[in-house]
């Protein structure tokens, strides 16, 4: 660690424009040839996204196109960038990107020109012009841990940063598992300490949008929400809009009928799997999982892991990365109020160990078989079995 | 030719019977009803977001068939394509957005004398007869004048197999 810090912001840089742009939503994108119809068509497509009245959607067309381009500044810390790469990979780019033309992303270090003492220049002039109006996105966890100085940028801890940032701001969106529970970097030992960033601000509103990464429709749809009606859309309990975190996976999971008549598959690639049976033996827990993966889905509603051919990993969820492994069942106690039939959780609970146990042997049978198949002739052999 | 996300068709074949075709669409049309009464006596619109609910293709199909289809039809290219029919019920129209990749985005009944998306904004009028207006008073770029010489159809040194086309 150096013992100085260099100053972060020489006085004699030149402040860069970043002030709210004048213009409304509606005029930004005339200038960009993009018609009102597009702009009713991605509301239309944001109230089904957002469960809103059907009816809503030329009303919320009209207050968009109204509406000033909302001030945002997206602040990163402990992260892997796969939030952002979420949001900006979008399926369908012409209606995704729509957000950003809804919004002014006055700071965000992945995507902005600009860098160093520059961008930390942007960030305070954007702070200061629009101060009570921007909203603060967050992805990545906060280091607390001796001060925060585990995770640091501009000569001050993102701690620093964090409060400094929300001191003005209207609401703070959280992205990502990280931002909205400690997600990965907080996993045993928890080195650098770890914080969501709801144990940080408590001045503010703050919306959680976890998921590793969150569908990027519940990133969109939850900002452009929040800029349509002013307000934060319902919450859970953790602070979680309802619309995308009402229901769990397994509530939703179009595998549910085998569920119901106890039909699992035992092993990666077995006949059950091949027929798509319940993924509830080889560790899935979508039962106890809040997220909008088996309705919206994923890639423009292409797929999703169950769907895919693999278990849920509960991604959406604090402490997920500490919970055991991937592949161990769910115990039937974890379930709260859900009808579950206590035969079929029982079974799959006893099969379910049992084929942990069976796969785990197979692993290290197969990976022994690699092992003798290298050094007879010093070249890998061809996998008799499949691993998983 | 669409796109649309469906999982896999490995479902038991017997299903239960509260998401038979026969009552889902008979729930939907007694809705539908409902609302176009609504808007023959007061002209009060309505609409039904058919992906919020639990249906399958099973079910849509059933849905259009029951409905049908009328006098209007209509394909909007905005953001990926649309699809708009009126059914054979007037007022009753059938709206289906997809993204740019093709994926369904939207579907839904609206009950309605004109589906809102169909009609130009007021906006978008204002825009455009401006933009014509500009076109009057400043014609287009005139032609280039003839003393260019035409672009050579044939070349000594074309390639063989291009021999006798022109070149692009």
């Amino acid at each position: 660690m150096p013992e100085t810090i260099p100053k972060a912001i020489p006085e004699t840089i030149p402040v860069p424009i970043a002030e709210t742009i004048p213009e409304t939503v509606g005029a930004s994108l005339a200038a960009l040839g993009i018609s009102r119809r597009a702009l009713l068509k991605y509301a239309t497509r944001l109230a089904t996204l957002m469960a809103l009245e059907p009816l809503a959607a030329p009303a919320m067309a009209e207050a968009l196109a109204r509406a000033k381009r909302q001030s945002v500044i997206w602040l990163s810390f402990q992260e892997c960038t796969g939030c952002t790469e979420s949001l900006t990979r979008s399926f369908s780019p012409t209606l995704e990107d729509m957000i950003f033309n809804l919004i002014s992303l006055d700071y965000h270090e992945t995507l902005m020109a600009v860098s160093g003492a520059a961008a930390e220049a942007a960030r305070l002039s954007a702070m200061e012009a629009n101060r009570g109006q921007y909203i603060v996105v967050v992805d990545g966890s906060v280091s607390t841990r001796d001060g925060g100085v585990y995770s640091a940028g501009a000569g001050k801890t993102h701690l620093d940063i964090l409060r400094e940032t929300v001191s003005g701001a209207r609401a703070v969106i959280a992205v990502g598992t990280c931002a909205s529970f400690g997600g990965i970097p907080r996993a045993r030992p928890d080195p650098t300490g770890a914080a969501a960033v709801a144990e940080i601000v408590t001045t503010k509103p703050v919306v959680n949008i976890p998921g590793c990464p969150p569908i990027p429709e519940a990133m969109a749809g939850t900002i452009a929400y929040l800029i349509t009606f002013g307000k934060l859309p319902p919450l859970d309990d953790k602070n979680r809009p309802l619309s995308f975190f009402g229901d769990t996976i397994h509530d939703r999971c179009y595998r549910r009928p085998f569920y119901d008549r106890g039909l699992f598959a035992k092993s990666f690639d077995d006949e059950g799997a091949r027929n798509g049976w319940c993924l509830y033996e080889l560790g899935c827990k979508g039962p106890v999982t809040y997220n909008a993966c088996a309705t919206v889905k994923w890639n423009g509603g292409l797929s999703f892991p169950i769907q895919s051919g693999h278990g849920c990993l509960g991604c959406s969820e604090p402490g997920f990365w500490d919970r055991g492994g991937f592949y161990t069942p769910l115990p039937a106690r974890t379930f709260e109020g859900g009808a579950v039939p206590a035969a079929a959780a029982a079974a799959g609970v006893a099969a379910g160990l049992g084929s942990a146990w069976l796969t785990r042997r197979r692993r290290q049978k197969a990976a022994e078989e690699m092992r003798a198949a290298e050094t007879q002739d010093g070249k890998p052999q061809e996998q008799k079995e499949t691993l998983p | 030719m669409s796109a649309r996300a469906q999982a896999p068709s490995v479902l038991p074949s017997a299903a239960p019977a509260a998401s038979s075709p026969a009552s889902l669409v008979g729930s939907l049309l007694a809705e539908i009803a409902a609302h176009l009464s609504a808007l023959a006596q007061n002209g009060r619109e309505a609409a039904i977001d058919l992906l919020g609910l639990p249906m399958g293709e099973a079910e849509r199909d059933a849905l259009a068939r029951a409905l049908g289809r009328g006098e209007v039809e209509a394909r909007l290219s905005v953001g990926g394509e649309s699809e708009i029919w009126e059914t054979a019920y007037a007022g009753v129209w059938w709206v289906r957005h997809f993204g740019a990749g093709g994926e369904l985005t939207g579907e839904r009944i609206e009950i309605t004398s004109f589906p809102a998306i169909l009609a130009a904004a007021p906006a978008d009028i204002a825009a455009a007869a401006q933009r014509l207006g500009t076109r009057l008073v400043s014609p287009p770029t005139p032609a280039l004048p003839a003393a260019l010489p035409p672009v050579p159809t044939s070349h000594p040194g074309s390639h063989p197999a291009s021999h006798g086309e022109p070149d692009a």
